[in-house]
């Protein structure tokens, strides 16, 4: 979505459609090759990655609230045996309510196997559960708090704390971006006026890192960003004739000091611009898409239209060379997210009903498509749920920083696998414990960054995403 | 050591072996031999590789992955994999070994080099022989290194930014330092700039505004040799100094006004602090109370309201509103991390963060010192507190004191001459009866709905609403009474069952809202004005939170009140009146009752009373009581004093004339001159802390060395102290934990912590003089002396000319810390002056400027943009100080938004202004499309092109000097002949374009496009 240096000619006259000033700019821009490094013009233009890999972009649902793994993908029997008896020596601390401590409960939903890999699936999602032969489940995830924003902070930044890059941030720092008419890094959140994701754009701040890295958030209604509607008065050639006088003018200026980069940085990204006017909203058409194409991601299904119409819009964007998306399933707690400390039953039925067949659809739109083995798809929230009841008129469970589940899908993961396990009842992460920056290190990985390597000096020290930790779970890995 | 016998030690391994993992087994010959031949290895070969290779990180100054190897039973038990570290007699199944051997990942040791095939074998071999220790890894006989008590190497001292500063030289100037350094590089400063240049650069640089055409004008002309240091000393004594460069300051104090996190709540007493920032800079304040009163205002001087909002500083930072009960340590640790952080960052130029887990890699920080200098903050938090910013006046108290004394005594005056004979009138009038009590009901006469639903007059004389339910409505009621001296109204809302869930209100859930009320009072006999009745008060039977019964009575049309969750219940409400009131013939009250606040909350069935009690008026009221009652039958003559005595005091209260003397002595004690105080949160102790959703206190009671910084492993009591490398006193850091003034109630250690701070005897003065003026070199000039103008410790960048640093801070202190003076030496220098001008051979002996051949252009920040276009569309609103905004629509300098984390204002952030979330020193200075997209489409930029195009349409009809007068207030300068020949050019055709297409003010519009082309243009974002 910036200035990008580096692009060819031939790129930059395809994004131009043409217009005779962007010719003349694009010689110019040639011979600023070498200066592609000089980040402060130019910080997103797209870098090799530190080895090669097949991922190149990444979309991740966010199911937000914490969604409980023995109610989705780790199936547990032994709950059913339990049910109703107390946990032993359970710490009453360990949820966010410690008065509401019930007795274990079963899952209230039926798991069956499906797949060649004859993974148990939970009943709430009968489209995904056609596609675990293309996931790869870590069930001994685990993180440091048992408070959502500090939570989703972790997930997020690899800290509990605010103020730290997070995981697009990092990603479009290391890699850059191919299209420079769209955001680098875009953040979709529940479009039905049920909140943001607790702790706001922190979830998607560039922390230290410069600006520029952040995610872009787009608002789920009106326009998607600020400032891409013309002045009303003006058609587009009133506007093009005022950026050419503008282009002019600033091309006198850089002929009084040839030296400086940032000058005729500036002059292109006024070009973009005029650009991004037309790219954002063609990235967010998808009435122009085939109406089966929308069936597929459940448009007209009005349990799940909304995540369809950002999972549609996510695989556009992606087509579009956008590198980093992320939709926040649900709002911000209680019965607005997966949080589900009434009812589970019921909250999850309903968010699952949501995301089911929009993700689903993903899945297989991306495939048929061939994006898949480039797009890394990832599933997964804050926390994972206890398996003891939160005691309500209907029983929820509460949150559980011991153990979670994630599944990728895409981008050189094997399908079909499963990594790590929970104990016996899913109360905590047990055999081959992956911890945030386990999961982190893997993410950087299959986009060929090396977690080790991708640092940012602040503060009078090297940062990382997986700070002093972190090991790349290989075994998930085709 | 203790000398052992060899069979004693192979039991001993034995047991410590079977404990951990033979538990069942019997030892027999061959195991005991396998064990003593392990053992062996062990001594020889294998404790050498563990100590040399492993043991720094898991065991020794680290456990990482929690796998720590200094006993064999955590070396079995493994880390946080899972997997046990080995398998006691199969090393191929080893974990340990799989990574010494690089099968599996991470490949150990870390970043090193393989152990050899040799050293490899050795391992596998002992841990097939059970892997036994003969004592672990660290010796626990040796004498054990207790971090706490860590100390700094003297040679510490030795790195450039902890030596004292360098002798002054009174006869060398900022140019003789830069000038030595360019004569060494080749390389010499560019000539002075032209006035044009000068004037716009310094107005940028020191107000955030670019100069006025006619301040151009008159800079430009002057004659005068010494215009520029005029000009220096003019603008450094404008208040717009203050607002431009508290900015930079608040960079530093990551300054915010919510807390962050999950609710990211205000903190609408925050935006203080950013006052005093501004203040304190437009008054010189010396830099050393600057700081000091930064960190403990509140002890130094507590009288001072500046200096208690200077303690802001401590709690700028971040700070979670939802805490549970795991996370209350954590959190706290996490906001004195952030205290400490700040303030080394800020002041010292030092990343003491980084030792919060470990002692710091590249500085002198031990963790110990972290933790001292953590535990100088352990009671410090944050609180809204009231500061006197006033005090009283002596003379408007005694005026006062004279006025109230003689109220008093006129009410003495009618007490003694004329209550009596009122009394007797009173009683007189009664002819006989007695005297009105408590509610009686008005006289329903007529009533009507302006949204048309039906209203019917019940035979118990209250109104019963049905029919149409209006979303909004108003009822206007008139009502006849007889009761006189009528101190309140009241309003009975009554449940019926024709109501919704039973009533009395209409909406759907049986509630109502009455937004607003109103009463005219005329007389029955239609001779006298009518009268606005006045309400003072009001009292409901049930007062719900933010939905009371005052919300009737007050100005905001839309607040109301209402009943919910009470439904199907009779209520009342009563309004009092100022002043008493009611027509000797009986009075006609014209009630007015709008429901404006939700859907449909009309009332359903109500009725209308009134009461002449006595004030204050009460929900029950019983009239005069049955004692008056019973002595009013007494003839008046038969009365003793003291029974005439009680009816006197009960009759004043609602004798008419002796009320309002008293209302009078009300008013004017209500006057009485008071201090003014205003609620600023600060940092300090013993104050009520503002609280949080939190399951654990708001401090705790001690804070403790953490052993790798976490809550979980305390060592011990941390006590106050100081950084060791720069503390030089011979009594260490106690010196400045003894020598506080003014010890009042707090512990005093953040005082203790300031007063170092700035010593430059013996404490960081001259360290926290370096990092300040190399802050203003770098606002001045673009770039720090030190590059990394928050890090001068080892993993920051040295500094480009040592001697020049030392100079100016060595100025700084000589100066009595004024920053004015520092700004004048860098302002008047010639390497301030230069051009910007590029010069080729210059350019080829240094590359990088850091010679200083020429002033190095640089993009304007995000509020000198918007202040800039603010400024020079003439839009600009010029108040200082006070609280924020967060309307974008604003045209305040942009220092006036308010900073709510999750809200940050989206033109600031698109232009680098830092997340409020560390401290930053520098900020990044982008290029990106979405900037040129405000350029073009941003609604306030388009905004104030307009304002532009009006300014210079209004000056001039001739387009050419129309585009003179825009260049001139936007660049600073004036167009080519070229550009203006362009731009005629695009303003003719665009306005002719707009004509074709038929829209209205063609011209206006196509100028307004060219001024938004100005704010486009690189010459005005760029200071060169």
């Amino acid at each position: 979505m910036t200035l990008n240096t580096s692009i060819t000619r031939r790129q930059l006259l395809r994004q131009c459609g043409g217009g005779l000033g962007s010719i003349a700019l694009a010689s110019l821009l040639q011979d600023q090759q070498a200066s592609a490094a000089d980040t402060s013009a130019n910080p997103l233009a797209a870098k090799p990655s530190h080895f090669p890999a097949k991922a190149k972009n990444v979309i991740w649902i966010f199911i937000n609230g914490g969604p409980s793994h023995v109610d989705t993908w780790d199936y547990k029997p032994a709950l059913a045996k339990y049910d109703g008896k107390p946990l032993e020596g359970f710490d009453k601390k360990t949820g966010f309510f410690p008065g509401s401590v019930g007795p274990l409960m079963k899952s209230p939903f039926k798991f069956e196997q499906h797949g060649e890999c004859g993974k148990h699936v939970s009943e709430i999602f009968p489209h995904l559960s056609k596609h675990v032969d293309k996931m790869a489940f870590v069930h001994s995830g685990y993180t440091k708090s048992n408070n959502h924003s500090p939570a989703l902070f972790m997930m997020n930044t690899g800290v509990t704390r605010m103020g730290f890059p997070c995981v697009g941030s990092w990603v479009t720092y290391g890699l850059g971006t191919e299209n420079s008419s769209l955001p680098a890094f875009v953040v979709m959140s529940d479009p039905l006026n049920r909140g943001l994701p607790k702790g706001h754009a922190s979830n998607w701040g560039a922390g230290f890192l410069p600006s520029v890295y952040q995610g872009t958030y787009f608002r789920p209604n009106g326009a998607p960003i600020d400032n891409l509607i013309r002045p009303a008065h003006m058609t587009t050639d009133q506007q093009r004739a005022q950026i050419d006088l503008l282009a002019q003018l600033n091309k006198v200026n850089l002929q009084n000091n040839p030296t400086e980069r940032d000058l005729e940085a500036r002059i292109e990204s006024f070009e973009l611009a005029y650009r991004m006017q037309t790219a954002a909203p063609d990235a967010l058409d998808i009435e122009s898409e085939p109406v089966h194409i929308q069936q597929l991601y459940g448009v007209d299904n009005k349990q799940c239209t909304h995540v369809a119409k950002q999972c549609l819009t996510a695989r556009r964007m992606v087509e579009r060379g956008v590198r980093f998306i992320q939709i926040y399933s649900g709002g911000m707690e209680n019965q607005r997210s997966w949080d589900g400390h009434n009812d589970i039953e019921g909250n999850h039925r309903q968010f699952a009903g949501e995301t089911d067949q929009p993700v689903a659809g993903l899945l297989a739109d991306l495939d048929q498509r061939g994006l898949l083995d480039e797009t890394l798809v990832i599933w997964g929230g804050e926390f994972g749920r206890l398996p003891v009841a939160q005691k309500s008129a209907k029983p929820g469970r509460d949150h559980n920083p011991h153990a979670f589940t994630y599944w990728f899908a895409g981008g050189g993961t094997k399908g079909g696998v499963s990594y790590g396990e929970t104990d016996e009842i899913g109360h905590k992460a047990a055999v081959n414990r992956a911890s945030v920056n386990d999961i982190h290190a893997t993410i950087l990985h299959m986009l060929g960054l090396n977690h080790t390597d991708l640092t940012y000096r602040y503060s009078g020290r090297d940062f990382r995403l997986t700070d002093v930790a972190g090991k790349v779970i290989q075994p998930i890995i085709a | 050591m203790k000398k052992i016998s060899n069979l004693h030690f192979i039991l001993f391994v034995l047991l410590s072996v079977c404990n951990v993992a033979l538990a069942q087994q019997t030892p027999d010959a061959l195991h005991v031999k396998r064990i003593a031949e392990g053992t062996e290895l062990f001594k020889q070969q294998v404790r050498g590789i563990l100590k040399q290779h492993c043991l720094n990180c898991h065991g020794g100054e680290d456990i990482e992955a929690e796998l720590n190897l200094a006993t064999r039973a955590g070396f079995l038990k493994g880390g946080e994999s899972g997997e046990p570290g080995f398998v006691p007699g199969k090393s191929k199944e080893s974990f340990v070994l799989k990574l010494l051997d690089h099968k599996i990942e991470p490949e150990m040791p870390l970043d090193a080099a393989k152990l050899s095939d040799k050293q490899i074998a050795a391992v596998a071999k002992w841990i097939d022989l059970e892997a036994p220790y003969d004592k672990p890894l660290l010796d626990d006989t040796s004498p054990q290194i207790d971090w706490t008590k860590t100390e700094v190497p003297e040679n510490a001292t030795q790195y450039w930014a902890f030596q004292p500063l360098k002798p002054f030289k009174s006869s060398a100037t900022v140019d003789s330092f830069v000038q030595a350094q360019q004569k060494v590089k080749g390389t010499s400063l560019n000539p002075i700039a032209d006035d044009g240049v000068l004037i716009r650069r310094l107005y940028l640089d020191l107000l955030g505004v670019p100069p006025a055409p006619l301040d151009i004008k008159q800079y430009v002309e002057s004659t005068e040799s010494d215009k520029y240091q005029q000009l220096v000393d003019r603008l450094l004594a404008d208040p717009r100094y203050g607002e431009r460069w508290a900015r930079h300051w608040l960079d530093v104090a990551r300054f915010a006004e919510s807390h962050g996190f999950e609710h990211d709540y205000d903190r609408p007493f925050a935006f203080h602090y950013r006052d005093f920032v501004i203040k304190a800079l437009n008054q010189d304040m010396p830099y050393n109370q600057f700081v000091r009163w930064q960190i403990a205002g509140d002890e130094i001087a507590p009288n001072e309201p500046l200096a208690m909002m200077a303690t802001g500083f401590l709690g700028a930072g971040v700070y979670p509103t939802q805490i549970t009960a795991n996370e209350v340590e954590r959190v706290r640790y996490d906001a004195l991390d952030d205290m400490v952080a700040t303030i080394g960052t800020g002041f010292l130029g030092l990343t003491i963060g980084c030792a919060r887990c470990h002692d710091h890699k590249f500085d002198p920080i031990p963790q110990a010192d972290y933790y001292r200098m953590v535990s100088t903050f352990t009671k410090a938090v944050r609180a809204n507190v009231d500061v006197t910013i006033k005090n009283i006046d002596l003379e408007e108290l005694r005026k006062y004191e004279v006025k109230q004394a003689a109220q008093v005594q006129k009410i003495q005056q009618y007490e003694k001459n004329q209550l009596t004979a009122a009394f007797a009138k009173w009683e007189a009038s009664l002819n006989g009866k007695p005297p009105a009590t408590g509610w009686s009901d008005a006289d329903i006469e007529d009533f009507q709905s302006s949204g048309g639903a039906t209203l019917k007059k019940l035979a118990e004389g209250s109104i019963l609403a049905s029919g149409t339910n209006p979303s909004k409505d108003t009822y206007t009621v008139t009502a006849n009474t007889t009761v006189q001296s009528i101190s309140a109204i009241r309003i009975e809302t009554l449940a019926d069952k024709s109501l919704p869930k039973g009533g009395p209100g209409r909406a759907s859930n049986g509630n109502f809202a009455l937004s607003n009320l109103t009463v005219i009072a005329e007389p029955l006999s239609g001779k006298g004005e009518p009268v606005t009745v006045k309400f003072t008060r009001a009292k409901a039977t049930f007062d719900r939170s933010n939905l009371e019964s005052w919300k009737a009575i007050d100005d905001d049309p839309k607040s109301a009140w209402a009943l919910d969750p009470h439904i199907g219940e009779d209520h009342f409400a009563l309004f009092e009146t100022e002043n008493n009131f009611g027509f000797a013939g009986g009075t006609k009250l014209r009630v007015v009752m709008k429901f404006n606040n939700n859907t449909g909350h009309n009332f359903g069935r109500f009725r209308i009373g009134v009461t002449n009690a006595v004030r204050p008026v009460e929900l029950e009221q019983k009239g005069p009581g049955a004692e008056i009652t019973q002595l009013l039958t007494i003839e008046s003559n038969k009365r003793t004093a003291a029974q005439k005595q009680t009816l006197l005091k009960w009759y004043s209260a609602i004798d008419e004339e002796y009320r309002q003397l008293k209302q009078e002595l009300t008013k004017i004690e209500q006057g009485k001159p008071k201090p003014e105080t205003t609620q600023v949160m600060v940092v300090s102790e013993g104050v009520k802390a503002i609280r949080h959703h939190t399951q654990g206190g708001d401090f705790l009671n001690e804070t403790h060395y953490l052993k790798r910084g976490d809550p979980d492993q305390k060592v011990e009591v941390a006590a106050p102290g100081l950084l060791q490398v720069l503390s030089r006193h011979p009594d260490g850091q106690q010196h400045w934990l003894d020598t506080i003034e003014n010890p009042g109630k707090s512990s005093n250690r953040r005082q203790a912590m300031a007063n170092w701070l700035v010593d430059v005897e013996h404490g960081a003065g001259h360290l926290v003089a370096r990092v300040l003026v190399n802050r203003l070199w770098h606002h001045h000039l673009g770039r720090g002396l030190v590059e990394t103008p928050s890090d001068f410790g080892g993993q920051g960048t040295p500094p480009s000319h040592p001697d020049l640093l030392d100079h100016l801070a060595n100025r700084l202190i000589s100066e009595s810390w004024s920053l004015k003076a520092i700004h004048r030496d860098i302002l008047n220098s010639a390497t301030y002056r230069q051009s910007s001008n590029f010069d080729e051979s210059k350019y080829q002996a240094d590359l990088d400027n850091r010679s200083l051949w020429r002033f190095q252009p640089r993009r304007l920040e995000a509020e000198a943009i918007r202040d800039s276009m603010l400024s020079a569309s003439g839009m600009l609103d010029a108040t200082m100080y006070g609280k924020g905004t967060l309307d974008q629509n604003s045209r305040r300098r942009s220092i006036y938004f308010t900073v709510k984390r999750s809200k940050l204002i989206p033109m600031m952030a698109l232009f680098d202004s830092p997340e409020p979330l560390g401290s930053i020193g520098r900020r990044s200075a982008t290029t990106i499309a979405p900037q040129a997209l405000a350029f073009i489409n941003n609604p306030q930029v388009r905004t104030a092109a307009e304002y532009l195009a009006t300014l210079v349409t209004q000056k001039s009809d001739q387009l050419e000097e129309q585009i003179k007068a825009g260049y001139l207030r936007v660049t600073g300068r004036q167009p080519s002949k070229q550009e203006t020949s362009w731009a005629v050019a695009f303003v003719t055709s665009q306005a002719e374009s707009y004509q074709t297409d038929k829209i209205k003010n063609a011209k206006q519009l196509a100028m307004g496009d060219f001024c938004q082309v100005l704010f486009g243009l690189n010459d005005f974002i760029y200071l060169r």
